[in-house]
């Protein structure tokens, strides 16, 4: 595993600077981040790991522009282009796909029909027909083509996981987000949909914030880094 | 997002929310449309009965007849929305029918007057109370003498015969408001029978079609008749009847439309439910870029959707309810054995009905709102939703 850089690079997709966070309470505000800096480049892949309660999902959040800084600053940008610091001004379907430990799949949709649901809800500058097109690529690619009629009632964990990563894949996301994706799956499963998940991106050129409790799954990652303690150590 | 929407109410592999959400609602409004259009047939028939033999307006004397006959009639039909004043003659008469008797007001009308078959003099038709009293029907021959022929008789040497009266119609049931124990004979029968020929008891007054009757009435007794005469509307002259009908209206109506109410809001429960179950995708909707309003929109759209489909086949399923109305009715009361009871109360053949567009446009109106109003159940709780929290969930 590499050690986390914080170097700007001329295609840095992501930048933390200083980043607190801070959740209020009844009694006494509860902080998960204290001053963190942080970077992604253009297609890299990052292993976020730590505790249960660590704060990697709340991290992970702040990345996909879900959640707001309680101080210092998030940005993002794209081939040098000026950064844009109000995760609200993204073109979220553009920018971010996501994949959580629960598939998430609309259960009143066939395979198809969700792996093609983000061309739905962003559709600009692609036509149904690239659309459609990319999607049965993607199924191809996590070998489900041929249960493309299938509901998700009628898979299994494992296929339903490799669905959402196709879902998350077809807009060619700029940043591909990851919550413990393989936490509901047994080893074997868990090894193949990681696999499927680092290649695509790789292949793709897609970059990868993963959080994970799994040091293998890790291992897979271009560089790791863990939380601890509200900081990165 | 529209086929999401779509998605929602027809999913892939079958789903049960709209059908039955769609017939909830065409349940609720089938059964206002057939109730209210009934209702307003009773209404609407009852009305032709009591105008049968009366003008929308009466001018009465508060005493003696009128004498000048002519003069009134002439001032009457020159006020504005009088089509005609009709005279009429009232006095009793003492029936007798197969040695049954009976003392009822007879009031005279002109034969031009009304639509009942073969009215001409020796003509007689019946209350249904005095048809009950003498035991007569249509057909039925009955003798008729005048308060002043009895007392010719008692007087004088020469005695006058009781004249023939020839039964043409009972139209008005039992019960059926005072007409009911009224007779209606020509005006030329029964000024015969008083011996009092050239006098009247007032004028049925006809007015022109969509005039408001109240509105006549009002200017006749400011501007018109002098004192010793009175304007009376048909309203107010069967106040009680009529009361009794709207009101039995407005609480059927009252309680039909819980019906409406009660499916819309078990669809929106069943929609505040489904967007409770379905947090986490609509936190991915939002994680993607889809727009909270967006997805409230896609809920709002559902109930709409299920609205206007309910209201359609409700009109379909009350038009088809209607047309079959007899003979549903006939079934079902022929189960419980009262055909008699409701049919003979009122004298009818068959369920009287009208449609009035405006109470079909009420009826639309008030089940499309209590659609819309269940679909905002779902909505607020969308508008609602943080994306971050959303995805937190365990399903």
């Amino acid at each position: 595993m590499r050690p986390l850089l914080c170097a700007g690079k001329i295609d840095m997709l992501l930048q933390f600077q200083n980043v607190s966070l801070r959740y209020p309470s009844p009694a006494e505000d509860v902080t998960v981040f204290n001053g963190i800096n942080f970077s992604l480049n253009a297609g890299e892949s990052c292993a976020i790991m730590g505790q249960s309660g660590c704060g990697k999902t709340s991290f992970l959040h702040l990345a996909g522009g879900l959640l707001s800084p309680s101080a210092g600053e998030i940005s993002w940008s794209e081939h040098g282009s000026d950064r844009v610091k109000n995760g609200k001004e993204l073109q979220r379907g553009k920018w971010f796909g996501f994949v959580l430990q629960q598939p998430t799949l609309m259960d009143s949709m066939n395979v198809f029909e969700n792996v093609l649901f983000p061309w739905r809800v962003v559709g600009d500058g692609l036509s149904l027909a690239a659309a459609k097109g990319r999607a049965e690529e993607l199924l191809e690619a996590v070998g489900l083509l041929a249960r493309r009629d299938a509901t998700p009632s009628q898979l299994s964990g494992g296929e339903c996981q490799r669905i959402a990563i196709a879902r998350a894949l077809l807009m060619r996301p700029r940043i591909v987000i990851a919550d413990e994706p393989t936490g509901n799956l047994d080893f074997k499963n868990a090894n193949a949909v990681a696999e499927l998940l680092f290649s695509l991106c790789r292949n793709g050129k897609s970059s990868l914030l993963l959080a994970t409790h799994s040091r293998e799954l890790a291992q897979h990652a271009d560089r790791s880094a863990v939380i601890e303690n509200g900081k990165f150590t | 997002m529209l086929h999401y929407a779509w998605r929602q109410l027809f999913p892939r592999g079958g789903g049960l929310f709209f059908p039955l959400a769609t017939l909830g609602v065409a349940m609720g409004v089938a059964v206002l449309v057939t109730v209210l259009s009934i209702m307003d047939g009773f209404q609407d028939e009852i009305r032709r009965r009591l105008l049968l033999f009366h003008g929308e307006v009466a001018v009465l004397t508060n005493g003696p007849s009128l004498r000048e006959v002519d003069a009134v009639r002439n001032a009457l039909e020159a006020v504005e929305g009088v089509v005609a004043a009709i005279p009429f003659y009232e006095t009793f008469l003492l029936l007798e029918h197969g040695g049954n008797y009976a003392f009822p007001l007879a009031v005279g009308l002109e034969e031009e007057w009304t639509d009942v078959a073969d009215w001409a003099d020796g003509a007689v038709s019946l209350g249904g109370d005095v048809a009950e009293q003498l035991i007569a029907s249509e057909g039925d021959e009955l003798l008729a003498l005048s308060p002043a022929q009895v007392l010719s008789n008692l007087e004088g040497e020469e005695k006058i015969l009781p004249t023939t009266l020839r039964v043409v119609s009972v139209p008005l049931a039992r019960r059926d408001g005072s007409d009911s124990q009224r007779v209606f004979l020509p005006m030329e029968t029964l000024s015969a029978l008083c011996l009092e020929a050239g006098t009247v008891s007032g004028f049925e007054l006809r007015l022109c079609r969509g005039m408001d009757a109240d509105a006549v009435a009002k200017n006749l007794r400011e501007h018109v008749l002098g004192p010793g005469l009175r304007a009376i509307t048909w309203r107010e002259a069967n106040r009680s009847l009529l009361s009794a009908l709207a009101l039995e209206r407005a609480a059927m109506f009252f309680s039909m439309a819980f019906i409406v109410a009660v499916a819309a809001f078990a669809m929106g429960s069943f929609l505040s439910a489904h967007t409770a179950r379905k947090t986490k995708e609509m936190g991915l909707l939002v994680a993607l870029g889809c727009t909270r309003v967006r997805v409230a929109i896609c809920f709002f759209l559902q109930s709409t959707i299920v609205g206007l489909c309910g209201i359609f086949a409700g009109l379909a399923l009350g038009a088809t309810l209607l047309f079959f109305r007899d003979p549903i009715l006939r079934l079902v009361i022929g189960v419980f054995g009262r055909e008699e009871r409701i049919f003979d109360y009122y004298n009818f053949t068959q369920l009287p009905m009208a449609l009035h567009v405006g109470e079909i446009f009420k009826i639309v109106a008030f089940a499309l709102l209590t659609a819309i109003a269940a679909g905002l159940l779902p909505v607020f709780r969308v508008l609602r939703l943080d994306a971050s929290t959303a995805l937190r969930r365990e399903n």
